[in-house]
Parts: C-alpha cells; structure tokens; sequence
C-alpha cells in the first residue's frame, strides 16, 4: 500500500485547526512536529510541521480535493502557506527504523541480533537470536520482552514444553527453542505474528521444534492434543487487560499442574489486579521481576486437590 | 546536565490502535525511535479510550532516547461530540453544524484546563468557545 503526504508548516495558532481539518480525512491520524526552542529545553511554538497520510485508492482525488478546500476557507481567516503533497511507499519508514535496530544482549545468556546485519558469531559467549520483528512486536528492547526472556531463563529446563500465548515476533518462542525446549506451542491472534513466528524459527533453525497456530486458548489447547503433549511453562507477554480476560476464559488450563506460568506487559499498578484474579484461577504468585514500570509475573499451578 | 531535546512530535491517533503505519512511522522511524516499544507502551496506557483520539507528545533527546506523555483529546473532537456532529462547518461564519450549551463548555474547559495557557476555568472557556465558533458550533446560554 501506499500514501500521499499532506503536509504544512503552520504558526501554533493555525496548527490545530489544520490538523482538525486533515484528521477528518485520514484515518491513521495526524503528526505534528515541533522543533526545540533555541535552550533546547522547551518546544518552540512558532513553527508547527503538520502531516497526515492518505490511503492511496479511489476516495484519493475527492479527499485531497476537500482538504485543500477546508485549507482555503481557513486561509481566509489566517493566511497559510501551500500545502506540499508526497508519495509514499510503506517500505520506506520500516526500513528507516531498522537502521537503529542494534544486537541487544538479554538477561544471562541470550543477544538479540537482528537478522539483517552480520552475526558477530556467538558474540560475548551468548545465545544468539536472530529476530526479524517485522509489524509484529517482541523486539527485545522493551521491557516486557526482557522480562519474560530473563524469567524464561531461569525457569526452563532442557526438555520441557512450553507454550507462548501471543507469540508475536515469535522472539520468546525461538529462545525457548535454542535454550533447549523440547517443543514450543505458540498462539497469536494476529495471522501477521504467525508469519513473523515462522519465518523467525526458520531463520533460527528451530522450526521443527516450534509449531505455531492462529488463535488464543483454544488454539494453544488443540495443539498440545495434537503434540500429545502438555505444557510445562506458559509465556504470556500481552497486556494486563488481555491477560485478565484469558485468566477468566481459562487460561490456567493451558498449563500441566505443577507447571509454570510468567505473564507479562503488565503495569506496576496494574500488577495486584492481575495476582487476585490468577488466584481465583488456582496460580499462585511465585515472583515478581519489574523493570521500569513494567512487571513479569511468574506462578505456579497447583496441583489438583 | 539536562539532556538536550531534539524535537517534539504530537501524535493524534486513536487510543489502543497505535501500529507503525502512517502517520506513526514516518514521523517516529527517521528521529531513530523504537516504533514497536512506542505503539505497545501507547496502547497499554490507552486501553480504556478505545474510540477516543487521545494525542500522545512526544520528546526526543540528542541521544536517541524518548520520552511521551498523554494529552487530552483535541477540542473540536469534544465540541463535536458534545454537539453531537460528524464534522465542523466548513464555512463557519454562514453555515452552523450544531450547537452546544454553556454547561458542555465548562465540561470541555475542565477536561482541557491542563493542557491550556488559560489561568481560570472562564479563560479556557473563553477558548473553546472560539473553537466552537470556527467550526460553526452555536454557544447558547
């Protein structure tokens, strides 16, 4: 797919308007940027960079036609400059964010190297993960990556089974593989983080070991019937409010009893929340990791009574 | 020493739905921003605003790291729903759209009031009432 660029350097008075007028016509939003004032300290407000991006299909020519009228009636009140129009195609801001994409060592023993550069062979005596995160998320520079990589780390034992609920970037998948799973399950409800998955086992020679399916718990629970297998360590790195949901819809019986459970994406403040209602679920809280903001939670399944 | 800032970028996009398309991408990829770290923290903070346009700003320090708060949502969003209307005149002096009353425009004063230069609750009502009336929004009392 690709957009046409509207864009417009305003004064601070006329920038709201403009980008009143533009978020009508863009569905994606509006971006408007500041340069600092001359302390680099504060934000100068005389000059406002107004953008937004139109779908390139065939409301194109109408909607450019009604922004540039909505720019004239309101040059009437205060006087613009001509707006500038652009194509563009999507590759080229993907590609520009990947050029400050840079290998991040993890916990003990994992780096995360993006699959586009040179492996700098086994560097640092680490586990070397190649990653192509693609849309998907899982790039092991948030927090919430990390932690569920450090806390998998420490909790995997060669030979188990672990399964990955919102497998994403499959980054979390792929280390379980190369940390010595036995065999790794992983789920996503987005077919794009199914693709990223594969395409990251594959480029980790681990794909024989990892199987992946569009879906959530039922999916993750028809796998395991399908592996003949149950899950040993469950890694859930989504949200807090995703994760509250999964606990009421069962999520606790995609883990064997006796088995392990780490939830990330989860919030300092949202961290009590999500421990009350795992214990409804019968997962008792074995640890707290917390990076910023950000907290990993680990449980235990209780054996039935 | 502060750290020195490099540029400021408003984002206004829909709350919980931030992905690196347009406009998100190519505004955040060429200051050297994690796009995926920015989406999922922006998601995670906005998750119960899904449908509101909530504006998230951005500063990006001379060292390549960031930091972005959470703004409210543009007034003409507010004025538009308080008046119950898809969109703005687009010639507001002859033709009005909708109308709000006083008590709508305190709400969206209050709502506003900290992100505004105003210095009472009358000042930032004085503004969005400017605001109504460039998008031909009639005030009553």
């Amino acid at each position: 797919m690709s957009w046409l660029e509207v864009s417009l350097t305003v004064d601070g008075e006329s920038a709201e308007a403009v980008a009143d007028l533009f978020q009508r016509h863009a569905p994606g939003g509006v971006a408007l940027q500041m340069e600092p004032d001359a302390s680099g300290e504060g934000r100068a407000e005389r000059r406002v960079l107004v953008s937004a991006y139109l779908p390139v299909d065939d409301r194109l020519e109408e909607k450019r036609r009604s922004i540039e009228e909505g720019l004239w009636y309101l040059s009437r009140i205060r006087p613009l400059p001509e707006p500038i129009f652009r194509q563009v195609e999507d590759q080229d801001w993907e590609e520009a964010w990947k050029a400050h994409y840079k290998p991040v060592p993890v916990g003990r023993k994992l780096l995360i190297h993006p699959v586009w550069l040179e492996a700098e062979a086994e560097a640092q005596g680490r586990v070397v993960i190649l990653m192509d995160p693609g849309q998907a998320f899982g790039t092991g520079a948030h927090p919430t990556t990390r932690l569920c990589l450090a806390a998998l780390e420490d909790m995997l034992e060669p030979g188990m089974v672990v399964g990955d609920l919102g497998c994403g970037s499959g980054i979390l998948s792929v280390a379980a593989a190369r940390l010595g799973a036995r065999q790794v399950l992983a789920v996503d409800v987005d077919p794009l983080a199914v693709e990223a998955t594969l395409r990251n086992a594959q480029a980790n020679g681990v794909a024989q070991r990892v199987q992946v399916r569009e879906g959530g718990l039922q999916s993750l629970l028809a796998l395991q019937e399908q592996a003949g297998a149950e899950v040993q360590l469950l890694l859930a790195n989504i949200l807090a409010k995703v994760l509250l949901h999964l606990l009421d819809e069962g999520l606790s019986r995609c883990v064997a009893p006796g088995g392990r459970v780490v939830m990330s994406g989860v919030l300092e403040e949202q961290a009590q929340g999500v421990v009350e209602r795992a214990a409804q679920a019968g997962l008792d809280l074995l640890e707290i990791r917390r990076e910023q903001d950000w907290c990993a939670l680990a449980f235990y399944r209780k054996l039935a009574p | 020493m502060a750290k020195k800032l490099k540029a400021v970028v408003r984002l206004q996009i829909e709350a919980g739905k931030a992905n690196p398309a347009p406009p998100i991408g190519p505004a955040l990829a060429p200051h050297g921003i994690n796009l995926m770290a920015f989406c999922k923290e922006y998601n995670a903070r906005t998750s119960s605003k899904v449908g509101e346009i909530i504006p998230a700003e951005i500063s990006i320090y001379s060292d390549g790291s960031f930091t972005f708060i959470l703004k409210t949502p543009p007034t003409s969003v507010l004025l538009r729903k308080a008046a119950g209307v898809e969109k703005g005149s687009a010639e507001p002096n002859r033709e009005k759209v909708g109308k709000v009353t006083r008590d709508q425009i305190r709400e969206i004063a209050e709502i506003k009031m900290r992100d505004l230069n105003a210095v009472d609750i009358e000042g930032a009502m004085r503004q969005i009432e400017g605001t109504a009336r460039n998008m031909g929004i009639v005030v009553e009392d």
